[in-house]
């Protein structure tokens, strides 16, 4: 073994049998975000040697080990090549770089990098208003003061590109080919709602009456209507907010205009950033990342393959059919862009695709209304992959039942019998998953009745619809983050998901921010208004009578529009944010502090 | 009326809750949010006290806080320590716990002192306060008669008892603010051999006052050993390095000098008081060694140490000054410190694959069963009623075993609790039996005490006498404790000793268990042999528990604690 040697990723030098090797731990039950591969040698056994770098989508998150990009770029390659898995789940700039550094000593003839998923939400972790750092904090208020909401984005942007640049620099350094994998995003089907940015004067007011109008007009098959309204919401907020476009892709794709569908829904990706995200949202590749990674290929004149263009001649508004969720390919997904790899690296190509097995298809369904419902989806994707998970294999139903169990359970899933005796059940269902699984159990009723599920839902209770529906820095409990007692709801409503034997009477203490005026506060059930009262901003008991049938239900808490929420308050923010204090640059509509049944 | 009090903001962050001049709940918030130590404001706590008085907000008349912070943040600005960004306590109380109504803020040291005599059962006490530093104070003298306290006297940072012993704490190579513990537990090891170097940083002056020399201390750093410590005690201890006997006689001296100075300053207190009864809080009111001989030699002829003497406590003091200044009444005297949640574990069971054993409405079997297994040399987690406010596990919250059997203590010491060998155990021991084991049979229910063990025991009970030959004994009670005292009941009648190891209930760097999920963990990720929950026996968990429970909940070092979820 060469002294010199040093790990790869997690693989480690070692001996094996004889020869100079890497050698990776034994995956966890959780998996470590790597390749399963446990022996790299360092001599290559084939003619040439590429190493696959990148983030889950190059991993294969969902269907790996079953089936990876790399797994799939070597069977289009055929047998001359061998193909070094390195991508990791999680991965960033900087990592990828030193995996490629240190898997120089491989000896590759060609390095494949496919990523910037993770460039929007990874890469700029110092740009939030709630990071707990004096400094940051000043920083962000300068950028805020200076560009308005947008200024940190701005500023954001401005880091992202020198890294990436840097990335691309060091990859250059090491005189090897390179070919870059421009990723693609589900453009059709993943949605980023976000609620309004902090307006001037009644601009929130407005801007939600405005989303209610392209809602509304939607609903009613009016697509211009939907247009008009989306293009005046988005006048408001300046297209800091990704819901507008959201709303134009939809009324385009309603009335038949794929391409006007295509061009607002990359907008709506490239408007969801960090910076100024009120609520979690999924990691995809803006359009300045894309274009950023073209520009990196071309100055040093590395190979690209360019999905947007490719799948965009596959199909003009790309969803399912290649996307499990915001990012990761399906089979289909990953065999058109390892062909298209392929194709870059070699002339000509192996034919035939890499076999999956029912199971594992299934799998990767389950885990993909699973994963997703975790990250934002909305009820009907969670809903089409769970019933594509049973359909595709009818043990599923086991799996998903399974998880309806484990997530009634009043300890963590990964103590349940349920979870840990289904094999099918995986980390990428959710092992780590804390909080009650509403949009899932919801799916699950629906997919397989209320019937088979009802008896496994756990005794009655109100919890939060999903958890997302908190400020992202609160919903994934950011290091340093003080915790609060109460929950702050960033929409003008509040979902919670009821589960009852039957009718029930339920309580919830509640009060508007500081400063409010006073204005008409709601609980509906099913969208049936139960109780109507006024609120302001001190904490007030409110119960209604909830016609519940046993089950799973939602209820709503629908707060009031301020007349004027954003009146000084940019301002407000920035001068807190001068202080060092955390602030929001969004709206707060209401304050929880309990939701019980009593 | 209702009075909630806090404490927050250096280490160990607790809340409490006061209905009508009764503690009604408490706890602290590492054991919710399972961050030993947990410094920042307890929304947690605060939702379970609450939840547990079933009240909401608005039902709170006033919120106290166990400090001002405006002069502690004078002395940080004057250690040039001043963290950015500045904790504001009023403010987070606002929008972090969305409190509403009145908030009174209360010196540290008050606090502290109103934890320990407003919650004694003494009408009027003299009181002792001391710990590392409050705002700037670090040792204060109190009178308390009735709902009054009045400080006597106070010594001033950076002239700390405290911080003296966390400095030579950090010199032998242990955590500053958690490894104290473990210095006087090392102290019995040693003799104290270097008293007369560390003697020379200490000057006593009439009164309650006492000076350290100025460069005692490095306050530019957490660790805080200073060139003149290392010229005084030799090169510091490495963490994790070698242990000699130089460094038990370090932490014996260490030891020493603190309880002479103690002795000498409580001298001066009972002659100012005049009082025989003698509270004590803070930090270095934890040191049982030191309490033990207190009670024995300062003359006051009896003891009341707040059970949880830390900061925890301070938000039980400052709740009692709020309750005072509101109603003229001091509250309740605190009756058993098991403030925290209880559970049903039945739920909790059925989920899992366990098959525990259950002994549902038959306690007697259900002793029988633990003591038989004791008796065979099982180490056992023992969960049950509410969880205990403080560092101590007093029956709720706690790891019992055989203490007949020196293997109890290393095995404990090595497989459960992952820490150093040397580190000593406590007896349960059933009130009525205490002048069996130990040699000052006052009560003791609070394990806050070490007292020599009775010469014919030691050789019976080596799992909890110390080298040193004492013990920090807990005297438990049917009425307290109702369950130790019935299984300590059924273990005397099995083998006929009279007490029972007991330790708290967690892991190495972990708080106490605070739910029956984390038992359950605690039970897959150690090496002890059963689980009490409530009425059920567990004692065998999937193979597969261990990895899955270590792995559930890794290290919290990364921005987002849930990054397995896929970015």
């Amino acid at each position: 073994m060469d002294d010199a040697s040093r790990p790869i990723g997690i693989w480690r030098p070692a001996e094996v049998e004889g020869e100079a090797a890497f050698v990776r731990p034994e995956p966890g039950p959780f998996g470590d975000h790597w390749s399963d591969r446990r022996v790299i040698f360092r001599r290559c056994r084939r003619e040439k040697r590429l190493c696959l770098l990148g983030e889950s989508t190059a991993a294969g998150y969902l269907l790996a080990p079953h089936l990876t990009p790399a797994r799939a770029l070597g069977a289009r390659l055929g047998r001359r090549w061998d193909v070094v898995d390195l991508a990791r789940t999680n991965e960033r700039l900087d990592g990828l770089a030193a995996t490629a550094e240190a898997a120089l000593q491989l000896d590759p003839d060609l390095l494949v990098v496919f990523t910037g998923n993770n460039c929007n939400l990874l890469e700029t972790p110092s740009w939030s208003p709630y990071l707990p750092s004096g400094p940051a904090r000043r920083r962000y208020a300068e950028a805020l003061a200076r560009g308005g909401i947008l200024g940190p984005a701005q500023g954001a942007a401005r880091e992202l590109r020198t890294k990436i640049e840097t990335t691309f620099a060091r990859l250059a350094a090491l005189r090897l080919p390179v070919v870059v994998v421009a990723p693609e995003v589900n453009l059709a089907d993943w949605e980023s709602p976000q609620p309004a940015p902090l307006l001037p004067g009644d601009g929130v007011r407005r801007w939600y009456g405005r989303l209610d109008a392209a809602r509304e007009a939607l609903a009613a098959g009016d697509p211009n209507a939907a247009r008009h309204a989306a293009a005046a919401l988005l006048e408001l907020d300046g297209g800091a907010c990704p819901t507008g476009f959201r709303l134009l892709s939809s009324a385009a794709v309603a009335a038949g205009d794929l391409e006007r569908a295509r061009t607002a829904a990359r907008a709506e990706v490239d408007s969801c950033r960090y910076a100024h995200m009120a609520v979690l949202a999924a990691p995809q590749a803006t359009a300045t990342v894309q274009e950023l990674l073209r520009e990196g290929a071309r100055r040093h004149r590395f190979g690209l393959v360019d999905l947007p263009e490719i799948l965009g001649r596959a199909e003009r508004l790309p969803g399912r059919r290649w996307f499990y969720d915001y990012c990761h390919l399906t089979p289909e997904g990953i065999d058109l862009a390892m062909t298209a790899v392929a194709r870059a690296v070699q002339d000509g190509v192996e034919p035939g695709g890499l076999p999956l097995s029912d199971r594992h298809r299934a799998a990767a369904e389950l885990g993909a209304a699973v994963h997703g419902a975790h990250r934002g989806a909305r009820g009907e994707i969670v809903r089409h992959w769970c019933r594509r998970a049973v359909a595709t294999s009818p043990a599923a139903a086991g799996a998903l039942l399974d998880l309806v169990r484990a997530r009634a359970a009043p300890v963590p899933a990964v103590l349940t019998r349920a979870q840990i005796e289904n094999p099918w059940l995986t980390p990428q269902q959710g092992w780590r998953w804390e909080a009650y699984d509403a949009e899932v159990v919801a799916a699950a009723i629906d997919v397989l009745g209320q019937a088979e599920v009802g008896p496994l839902l756990g005794p009655p209770r109100v919890e939060p619809w999903t958890p997302l529906d908190r400020f992202y820095p609160e919903a994934m409990e950011a290091e340093g983050v003080p915790p609060r007692a109460l929950l702050r709801s960033p929409w003008p409503w509040t979902d919670y998901a009821l589960v009852a034997q039957g009718p029930v009477e339920i309580e919830v203490v509640a009060r508007l921010p500081e400063g409010s005026a006073p204005g008409e506060f709601g609980v509906s059930h099913g969208g049936k208004v139960l109780t109507r009262r006024e609120l302001d901003p001190a904490w007030r008991p409110v119960r209604a009578v909830v016609p519940a049938r046993p089950g799973l239900s939602r209820l709503t808490l629908d707060w009031p529009l301020p007349a004027h929420a954003g009146q000084g308050a940019l301002e407000r923010a920035v001068a807190r944010l001068r202080k060092g204090l955390e602030a929001d640059v969004h709206p707060v509509f209401g304050e929880v502090f309990s939701a019980r049944i009593v | 009326m209702h009075v909630v009090g806090l404490s927050a903001h250096y280490h160990d962050s607790a809340c409490c809750l006061l209905r009508d001049g009764r503690l009604v709940a408490a706890a602290q918030e590492e054991r919710f949010t399972r961050l030993k130590g947990e410094p920042r404001l307890p929304a947690e706590a605060y939702r379970y006290c609450l939840r547990e008085a079933g009240l909401d907000p608005r039902q709170i008349d006033l919120v106290a806080y166990y400090e001002l912070p405006e002069l502690r943040r004078e002395r940080q600005k004057a250690m040039g320590r001043l963290p950015d960004p500045e904790p504001d306590p009023v403010r987070e109380i606002r929008e972090l716990l969305g409190h509403e109504g009145p908030i009174r803020l209360f010196p540290h040291h008050a606090s502290h002192a109103a934890s320990a005599f407003l919650y004694s059962p003494f009408d009027s006490a003299a009181v002792l306060t001391a710990d590392g530093v409050g705002e700037w104070a670090t040792t204060v003298y109190w009178s308390g008669d009735g709902a009054a306290l009045e400080a006597l006297e106070e010594v001033r940072f950076p002239h700390s008892l405290g911080l003296l012993y966390s400095a030579v704490t950090a010199w032998l190579g242990f955590e500053v603010n958690r490894g104290e513990g473990t210095v006087m537990g090392l102290a019995g090891w040693g003799r104290p051999r270097r008293a007369g170097a560390l003697r020379q940083l200490v000057t006593s002056l009439p009164g309650g006052g006492f000076r350290l020399a100025p460069d005692t201390f490095d306050l530019s750093h957490d660790r805080l050993v200073s060139p003149r410590l290392c010229e005084l005690l030799g090169p510091p201890r490495p963490p994790g390095g070698e242990l000699t006997e130089e460094h038990a006689d370090v932490a014996a001296s260490v030891q020493e000098v603190l309880e002479e100075i103690l002795l000498e300053k409580l001298a001066f207190l009972r002659g100012a008081t005049g009082s025989d009864d003698l509270c004590l809080a803070g930090g270095v009111a934890l040191n049982c060694k030191a309490n033990g001989r207190i009670l024995e030699e300062s003359g006051f002829s009896r003891l009341w140490v707040q059970p949880a003497a830390g900061d925890a406590g301070g938000a039980l003091g400052a709740a009692a000054l709020a309750q005072v200044e509101a109603t003229g009444e001091r509250p309740a005297p605190l009756d058993g410190v098991d403030l925290g949640p209880g559970f049903d574990p039945e739920p909790y069971l059925a989920a899992t694959p366990l098959a525990p054993l259950d002994f549902r409405g038959r306690s007697a079997d259900l002793y029988d069963e633990v003591a038989r297994r004791l008796d065979h040399g099982e180490i056992v987690g023992w969960f049950t009623g509410r969880m205990e406010l403080g560092p101590r596990a007093l029956g709720q919250r706690s790891i019992l075993a055989d203490p007949r059997r020196a293997e109890s203590r290393e095995r404990l010491n090595r497989e459960i609790k992952r820490r150093e060998p040397f580190r000593p155990f406590a007896p349960a021991i059933l009130e009525e039996a205490a002048a069996e084991v130990v040699e000052t049979p006052a009560p003791s229910p609070h394990m806050l005490r070490s007292h020599p063990v009775r010469a014919e025991r030691r050789e019976e009970l080596p799992a909890v006498t110390h080298v040193d030959g004492s013990a920090r004994p807990q005297t438990v009670t049917a009425r307290r404790t109702p369950r130790l005292a019935g299984l300590l009941g059924a273990w005397r009648r099995r083998t006929g000793c009279p007490a029972l190891l007991n330790t708290s209930f967690n892991a190495r760097g972990e708080p106490i268990v605070c739910t029956p999920t984390d038992a359950l963990f605690a039970l897959a990720g150690t090496g002890l042999d059963a689980l009490v929950l409530e009425e059920w026996v567990v004692d065998a968990v999937p193979e597969a528990w261990p990895e899955l429970t270590t792995l559930w909940r890794p290290p919290r070092q990364s921005p987002f604690r849930r990054d397995l979820y896929t970015f």
